[in-house]
């Protein structure tokens, strides 16, 4: 199946789980254990979510930055760098995230 | 042909290629300081050389003065810096005496030297204690065995405290309360390719920065980590930790010191976790509620703040002089100067674009 979005994979691993897009600093999103955290760029405002996140997936970042530091010592996957998660992945869709190839793929 | 520079600054180059490539600048909060630091460089250069003859002058042994000094990744994010700054008063004809600028740098470098024992600029790892140390932290430590579970609890104390000490001290000067080091290499003991990793979270309270850390009920974290099968490599700053291999499944051993007190149950570990979770969204927020003024204002603080026991020893004030906050009232960043968007530069580009060119021909004079 060919990938809905390609990036750097940053932090090893593969998982499946719902897509939610996170906007900075904003108060109290819907967020469940194991949903995949698709934002912009992680910021501290996103920290009690990037804890339970099954996967992090961001606009923009590179193998330093602050979500790929985080994954890695979290154990999650991670992929920064699509350019545009945030524009093609949508609330709620199914995805499995590989974070070794850098893929995201719909399920 | 002979160098007429230090070879320093080659190693220096090396290890900032490498992390340039590895970093987007776009990601850097809360404000890009590279377009901060124009407007004061001159006066950080000249205040760094006022410390260091002052210091000279007290003629207190060296080796005193390295201890005030903050954590090796610290005074290498200060140089990283300090070249840029010095580059500023290159481009902006700023009179500041190159002879002066040589020796604020190899008194940093040489202070660096003393705290890390090789691979000064962390091309590959932080090596920042001796063997002996090593064996003394081996030995005095009660170990607990580790576990998936523990791994991923450790992982949420470093998601915890890494973002606090972020919010605290912003995106430049993080490494002030942040350091990594290792990987320490052990004996077959513990496996067949054992290393000790060293998270060190400090400053947990800055109250002279941030008064509502008054409250807070932890200042200082160090997590020790024995894991087996696991590569690890350190890219400049101690935090830019790559790890290959599962740090879950390897963790062999593990210690959390707090404030000297050892944690070793995963209820508190995972309690300490969620406060400082907490704790940090909040202080994000506060940042976050600070004007441009106030902000910039809190950078320049922030840059004095991590050399406050030098400073002090010296007899200067660490907070920042009247001029700083005069030269940068009112004023906008200074964009364009430094190519901050491009991504994936050659080394080419890095020694010309960051000052690197100019800090050689600093010492070609």
């Amino acid at each position: 199946m060919k990938p809905l979005l390609k990036g750097l994979g940053v932090s090893p691993g593969q998982v499946q789980g719902k897509v939610r897009i996170i906007k900075s600093g904003k108060k109290n999103p819907q967020f469940n254990s194991g949903n995949i955290l698709v934002t912009h760029i992680t910021d501290p405002s996103m920290v009690p979510l990037m804890a339970r996140a099954g996967a992090i997936v961001c606009d923009i970042g590179g193998m330093t930055s602050h979500p790929s530091i985080v994954s890695r010592e979290l154990g999650i996957p991670c992929i920064v760098n699509t350019k545009k998660a945030t524009q093609v992945l949508k609330n709620g869709m199914q995805v499995s995230v590989d974070g070794t190839k850098g893929m995201v793929k719909m399920l | 042909m002979t160098k007429k520079y230090p070879k320093w600054i080659d190693e220096y180059a090396n290890s900032v290629h490498r992390l340039f490539k590895n970093m987007d600048f776009r990601t850097l909060q809360p404000l890009n300081c590279f377009q901060l630091h124009p407007l004061y460089s001159d006066l950080w250069i000249r205040f760094l050389f006022l410390a260091i003859r002052r210091l000279k002058e007290k003629k207190l042994a060296f080796n005193k003065a390295v201890e005030v000094f903050p954590n090796p990744t610290s005074i290498r994010a200060i140089i990283k810096f300090l070249i840029p700054h010095y580059y500023n008063t290159v481009l902006d004809h700023k009179d500041v005496d190159p002879k002066k600028v040589r020796e604020v740098f190899n008194f940093l470098i040489k202070v660096l030297k003393a705290k890390n024992h090789r691979d000064i600029f962390a091309y590959q790892e932080n090596i920042c204690h001796t063997k002996s140390e090593i064996l003394n932290i081996i030995n005095k430590i009660e170990w607990y065995e580790g576990n998936p579970m523990m791994a991923r609890a450790l992982g949420q104390l470093y998601l915890g405290a890494s973002t606090l000490i972020n919010g605290l001290m912003n995106d430049w000067c993080t490494d002030c309360g942040l350091d990594v080091w290792g990987p320490y290499k052990l004996s077959k003991k513990y496996g067949h390719s054992p290393i000790l990793v060293i998270r060190d979270f400090n400053y947990l309270q800055p109250v002279e920065l941030w008064s509502a850390t008054r409250g807070h009920r932890v200042n200082h974290i160090t997590v020790y980590a024995i894991y087996n099968n696991v590569e690890m490599k350190v890219g400049y700053f101690g935090c830019h930790t790559i790890f290959k291999g599962d740090l879950a499944k390897n963790l062999i051993k593990y210690a959390v010191k707090v404030d000297g007190k050892f944690l070793y149950k995963l209820d508190e570990i995972e309690k300490l976790s969620r406060s400082l979770i907490k704790l940090s969204a909040q202080q994000y927020q506060r940042v976050r509620n600070l004007n441009f003024e106030a902000l910039k204002r809190k950078i320049i603080q922030q840059e004095f703040f991590q050399l406050k026991s030098f400073f002090q020893i010296a007899g200067l004030d660490y907070h920042p002089p009247s001029s700083f906050y005069k030269r940068i009232k009112n004023k906008k960043l200074m964009k364009g100067r430094y190519p901050l968007d491009t991504q994936a530069m050659s080394g080419k580009q890095i020694d010309k674009h960051f000052g690197i060119n100019t800090l050689r021909d600093l010492y070609s004079k």
